[in-house]
């Protein structure tokens, strides 16, 4: 009897989007990779565009996720994302480049990433002064939809990337 | 226990097609059948105690 294809022989890891990562891998679950997409869609229209795009390379940058890096989110590039500060990102807390709503954002997203249970009542309110109540709240819940689209990518491709392929 | 002071203020949300489209990719993630379901909830309740999510 024929064994079924190991999975993730079909995707160029080092260099395809997360998106397809995501579909491949749950080509059998397509309805939840769906969910996932309109999930990332929501979040791309709930925040400020070019903020959103600074959190997703900062995470990209703490992670590891070189294929995330590499990428611009057309809606970002859009609404004017400036290169230079993605060169600055970083050194984002003492770059002149960001302003106070930016540090305030990257501070949260950086203590969410590393320890979210340790989240102080003081980082966050530091991101309702800049984005108000509901910013806050589309803020928190469009970095989950992006935090765990990169952290579900990379652990795919330690199991099945290339490099662990036998 | 320790209480803590609620951080959103009173009323705030995020916009609800995030928060929908959240709820039903979440929902769909738990109703997968591939991993059996004590292992399933383990992993939800061990989830929830990283994230401090009291409920």
């Amino acid at each position: 009897m024929a064994s079924a294809p190991r999975l993730g022989t079909d995707i160029a890891w080092s260099s395809a989007s997360t998106g397809t990562v995501i579909e491949r891998m749950l080509a059998s679950q397509p309805q939840v990779a769906a969910q996932l997409a309109a999930a990332y869609d929501e979040a791309w229209k709930a925040v400020d565009p070019v903020l959103l795009e600074l959190v997703r390379l900062r995470i990209a940058m703490l992670l590891g996720c070189a294929a995330e890096l590499a990428e611009r989110t057309p809606a970002a590039v859009g609404a004017g994302l400036d290169e230079a500060m993605v060169s600055d990102l970083a050194s984002w807390s003492t770059s002149p480049r960001f302003g106070a709503r930016e540090r305030a954002c990257l501070a949260y997203v950086e203590q969410w990433l590393i320890d979210v249970a340790s989240m102080t009542d003081a980082d966050a309110a530091a991101v309702c002064d800049v984005l108000g109540g509901d910013g806050l709240a589309a803020f928190s819940a469009a970095l989950l939809v992006i935090e765990q689209r990169q952290r579900l990518r990379l652990a795919w491709q330690q199991i099945f990337g290339e490099e662990h392929s036998t | 226990m320790t209480t803590r002071a609620r951080r959103l203020p009173s009323g705030a949300t995020a916009p609800r097609p995030l928060n929908a489209a959240l709820g039903e990719w979440q929902a769909a993630v738990v109703c997968l059948s591939s991993v059996d379901p004590i292992t399933t909830e383990l992993v939800r309740l061990r989830c929830a105690n990283y994230h401090d999510c009291g409920t």
